[in-house]
């Protein structure tokens, strides 16, 4: 392929803006709710996730008016436990990930030269699924029916014998629709970083904020994974009576444990490194010069990111695991220290090394050191396993994380909104009130966790909504209660800068921080479309090295400088090299992931209230909703108006190739799937293991060879499957619909074989979890050869309308993935299912 | 002897060869997850299984299994950071050579993280008793 011409003709930018902002500018009204584009996406992300924030925020203060005085009668256990779990659950799941998430979809495509996000569907789904989880997991609060068992969920507190209601329902089902928002993000996210860049941008030209959001998305779609298949399990167990976490019938509340924190530990980093990715930003636009150590800084990225996976167990060193296996993750705790430290001399010796200007921004970056070295070293304390038995479920522990969240989160956070503020709304903010509001929340959060810490060493426990005068806790609670109010007039403040900004601040320039990144070239506020053409990026201080790129960008002086085609497009590059392969088409506004978001929101309404009929119409028609939004993809003509004869010379747009961002998408949404089977496959071999008396028995109930057939069945499809792939890129589409069908035929023929493997196997789900992991087992294979096969027919009706073609022949090797994996988790199903017991099982 | 010729290089990518690939910044630290989970859940099942005796203490053939499978991963990491440290080298000093240059070396530091992190993580097993 040959890289689009570097200059194109000189263009007037207000004609340019014009013929731009017909293809990519927000329709008014109503019809905002079906907008798509990046930027208001985002927009929505950020903004609800700063309505949590405040809920989740005042419920914080709820709890230290509670806990100000001893014996305080304000609120009772009951309500005192709900407030607390919703508080850490709503933090967690509703601001800290999502926000984050929200800044990386509105910056990303910025800069890293982009017009938009790869999937601007699927973001706009995402936060859909978002908001309309979030609303019905905070009605709970509203109907008194909030869950009460702590952020953690711990059976067997949340099973129904100790958690009767519907709290612990609406924290299972509502945090699974949420974390599908959450998992679609980081989808997009990671696809968007690595295929949708500037021409010649390199991997290791991308700006650090990229890395940090590719490497936290990367952990998402691996570490949320456990917390879905428990929370799936933990709600089976409680709606339908399986067995999984009860020791009566052969489970282990310990699984919970390890599925809980397996997602638990990573998500602390989930939320550090985008937060480190803010500071990485910062530092050097302050100091004024590059950031010391870049290939540091990425290494130690990505060593966080590896080492935070082996940590999990050190949340669970009181529940009675063996000393060597405790000191594994003691040392792993202290090692991920080593990266963090790394990235934090990094900053020092760029602000050491460059002329450092003072700014509202630094002010936030500078109280994060303080703050965040401070939680690190109590995080270093925990890791030794005899002052974590010492300290375990006090005060201590929450200062710790609260010193690590807050100062390694909230502060780089509201850091990063300080100084892309000017960027978003075009205005500069009020200077004394940002840093009125700095010093309140500085103090205030230190006065609050600082002395927490003490009053956790003095013995005071967590999660006790009262305790008796005379312990030694009066004055420290006190203490803590009346700085939390400090640090929430700060928070305050905060927020009465952002509103009056708007308003009455002076309007910013258009890189008011002589910042170095493509994000600054997009406007102030910024374009629809980002830029009118595409420039070439082969530095990592684009607007250092090149100042009047916005104006040449504007003037169209770059690749695709037109929009009159009436196509959305941005460059798809190599994801290593960024040299350019092709044009992304991508599609523009529509309703159809509002309606999806909607449904799915229903659904969660219907298996909440129990109504498991309705529930199950529900999700047909979710199902179809979602078919009918992938209808309009690829090469159908709502997805990509014109030919693309308009384009660069060698490029195509993307559904005319074999390897768009959808192969992507799909290849990671199995990576996602695989994490989640991973960790059924560790619940079952770990209630095999160490379950007393739970030993599998030698006869498999699933008999030798039923999953064998189903897994030859699977393994033809896919092999029919590829065989059409294959003569596509050979150059021939003959036969291609009849293949798609013989794979349909193979799928549905495989869905039968499981189905009768479920009538003849007399599993007992309920009676024992070994039977209970069976079922679910075989449920799951049902449920994605089900997938599998309808996905092949449509390919094949698809074929029928044109819509997939040997000009077109981008989508069956999509679908093949999913295949693949149908294939290979049949075969693993086989292998450790039915094969293992009969070597390692017990004799009859 | 024959005289070195000054024909042009190989491109920056076939300099680095298979070692400069981008997978290599996540192989390393994917297989230390994986030796990692072999060792904590191998742990786990032979206790389960064959528990050494406790009065043997830290000197028994579980711990001794533990440190061998862990010092023969901590050389294939060290020889893997060695290699990709080479191929580093091997890649021109030029603009070209930028991209690969900065996947050898990230690759080269990576793995040296995965040899690190194992030796220190098994370092217990030289001095406690597995199954208590």
């Amino acid at each position: 392929m040959t890289e689009p011409a570097a200059t194109a003709p000189l263009r007037d930018p207000a004609e340019l803006h014009a013929e731009f902002e017909a293809v990519w500018g927000n329709p008014k009204g109503w019809r905002a709710l079906s907008v798509v584009n990046h930027t208001s996406v985002a927009k929505r992300f950020m903004a609800t996730g700063v309505v949590f924030f405040l809920i989740a925020g005042l419920l914080g203060m709820l709890l230290r008016a509670q806990l100000a005085q001893p014996g305080q009668g304000f609120m009772g256990a009951a309500a005192y436990n709900q407030v607390f779990t919703m508080h850490g659950t709503m933090m967690m799941f509703l601001f800290a990930v999502p926000i984050q998430q929200g800044l990386a979809a509105y910056l990303l495509p910025k800069m890293l030269g982009a017009r938009d996000l790869a999937f601007p569907r699927l973001g706009a789904f995402s936060y859909w699924c978002y908001l309309f989880g979030g609303i019905i997991f905070t009605s709970s609060l509203l109907l008194g029916l909030a869950p009460d068992a702590g952020w953690f969920m711990y059976t067997p507190l949340s099973s129904n014998t100790y958690s009767p209601g519907m709290g612990a329902d609406f924290w299972l089902l509502g945090i699974t629709f949420i974390e599908i928002s959450t998992m679609a993000a980081a989808i997009d996210i990671v696809v968007s970083i690595l295929r949708a860049r500037a021409a010649g941008m390199g991997l290791h030209q991308m700006p650090i904020f990229a890395w940090s959001m590719l490497i936290t998305s990367l952990m998402v779609i691996v570490g949320f994974p456990p917390l879905i298949l428990g929370s799936i399990l933990l709600e089976l167990e409680r709606a339908a009576g399986w067995a999984f976490f009860d020791p009566t019938r052969g489970g282990d509340p310990l699984l919970w444990q390890h599925l809980f924190w397996l997602f638990a530990h990573p998500e602390v980093y989930i939320i550090f490194l985008p937060a480190a990715g803010v500071v990485s930003m910062l530092v050097p636009v302050f100091a004024r010069r590059p950031l010391v150590g870049y290939r540091w800084v990425v290494v130690s990225m990505i060593g966080t990111g590896f080492i935070s996976f082996g940590l999990w167990v050190h949340h669970m060193f009181a529940v009675g695991i063996p000393a060597l296996s405790q000191a594994f993750f003691a040392m792993a705790s202290m090692l991920v220290a080593i990266p963090t430290g790394i990235q934090l001399f990094a900053w020092i010796a760029t602000l050491w090394a460059g002329r450092p200007v003072w700014s509202v921004p630094m002010l936030w970056v500078c109280g994060f050191l303080v703050i965040f070295v401070a939680g690190g070293l109590t995080g270093v304390m925990l890791a030794f396993v005899p002052f974590n038995w010492q300290v375990h479920d006090t005060h201590f522990v929450v200062a710790h994380f609260h010193y690590v969240l807050i100062g390694g989160m909230l502060f780089p956070l509201i850091g990063g909104i300080y100084y892309w503020l000017p960027h978003i709304s075009g205005r500069m903010p009020s200077e004394r009130l940002a840093k009125t509001g700095f010093w309140l929340t500085f103090i205030g959060f230190n006065g609050t966790f600082l002395i927490m810490h003490w009053t956790g060493l003095l013995g005071m426990p967590r999660r006790v909504y009262t305790y008796d005068a005379g312990l030694g806790w009066d004055l420290p609670n006190l203490v803590s209660s009346v700085f939390s109010f400090v640090m929430a007039f700060g928070i305050a403040t905060l927020l009465l800068d952002l509103a009056l900004h708007w308003r009455y601040g002076r309007k910013a320039p258009l890189n008011p921080w002589h910042a170095d990144t493509l994000e600054w070239a997009s406007g102030t506020p910024p374009l629809s479309y980002n830029f009118a053409s595409l420039p070439r990026i082969a530095t990592r201080h684009p607007l250092w090295d090149a100042p009047d790129l916005p104006q040449t960008i504007a003037a169209g002086q770059h690749a695709l400088p037109q929009a009159a085609h009436g196509r959305r497009e941005t460059l798809g590059v190599d994801a290593v090299s960024g040299r350019v392969r092709e044009v992304i088409h991508l599609p523009g506004n529509s309703w159809w992931p509002l309606v999806a978001g909607a449904t799915l929101a229903l659904l969660c309404l219907a298996l909440l209230l129990k109504m498991y009929l309705p529930a199950v119409a529900v999700a047909l028609a979710a199902v179809a909703v979602l078919l009918r939004w992938s209808w309009e993809n690829g090469a159908h003509p709502s997805a990509a108006a014109g030919e693309g004869h308009d384009l660069p010379q060698g490029l195509k747009l993307h559904s005319r190739t074999f390897d768009g961002p959808g192969l992507w998408g799909m290849g990671l949404t199995m990576l996602a799937d695989a994490a989640l089977y991973a960790s059924l496959l560790f619940g079952w071999l770990y209630l095999w293991t160490v379950v007393p008396g739970g030993q599998v028995p030698a006869e498999s109930p699933l008999g030798t060879w039923a999953l064998a057939a189903v897994t030859a069945l699977f393994g033809a499809g896919l092999w029919t499957l590829r065989r059409a792939v294959r003569r596509l890129r050979a150059g021939s589409d003959a036969g291609l619909q009849t293949h798609l069908w013989w794979a349909t035929g193979l799928g549905v023929a495989g869905c039968g074989g499981l189905l009768w493997v479920l009538a003849h196997a007399a599993l007992q789900p309920t009676l024992r979890a070994h039977d209970a992991v069976l079922n679910f087992t075989l449920l799951f294979l049902l449920l994605h050869g089900a997938l599998a096969s309808v996905l092949a027919a449509l390919q094949a009706l698809r074929v029928h309308r044109g819509h997939v073609r040997l000009s077109a022949p981008y989508e069956p090797g999509v679908v093949a993935l999913l295949w693949q994996f149908c294939t290979v988790a049949s075969a693993l199903a086989w292998a450790l299912m039915a094969l293992l017991p009969m070597a390692f099982g017990a004799p009859p | 002897m024959t005289p070195r010729t000054h024909a042009p290089g190989p491109g920056p990518e076939r300099a680095a060869g298979l070692a400069g690939h981008a997978w290599h910044l996540a192989l390393g630290l994917t297989l230390w997850f994986v030796w990692f989970c072999a060792t904590y859940g191998g742990v786990a099942v032979a206790c389960a299984v064959a528990p050494p005796s406790p009065a043997l203490g830290p000197v028994n053939w579980l711990n001794a299994t533990v440190l061998l499978l862990a010092a023969t991963c901590t050389s294939a990491f060290g020889c893997a950071a060695w290699v990709s440290l080479r191929a580093a080298r091997r890649v021109p000093a030029d603009a070209a050579g930028a991209g690969p240059r900065f996947i050898a070396r990230s690759a080269s530091a990576l793995y040296a993280t995965a040899a690190l992190s194992t030796a220190l993580v098994a370092l217990p097993a030289m001095l406690l008793t597995p199954c208590t």
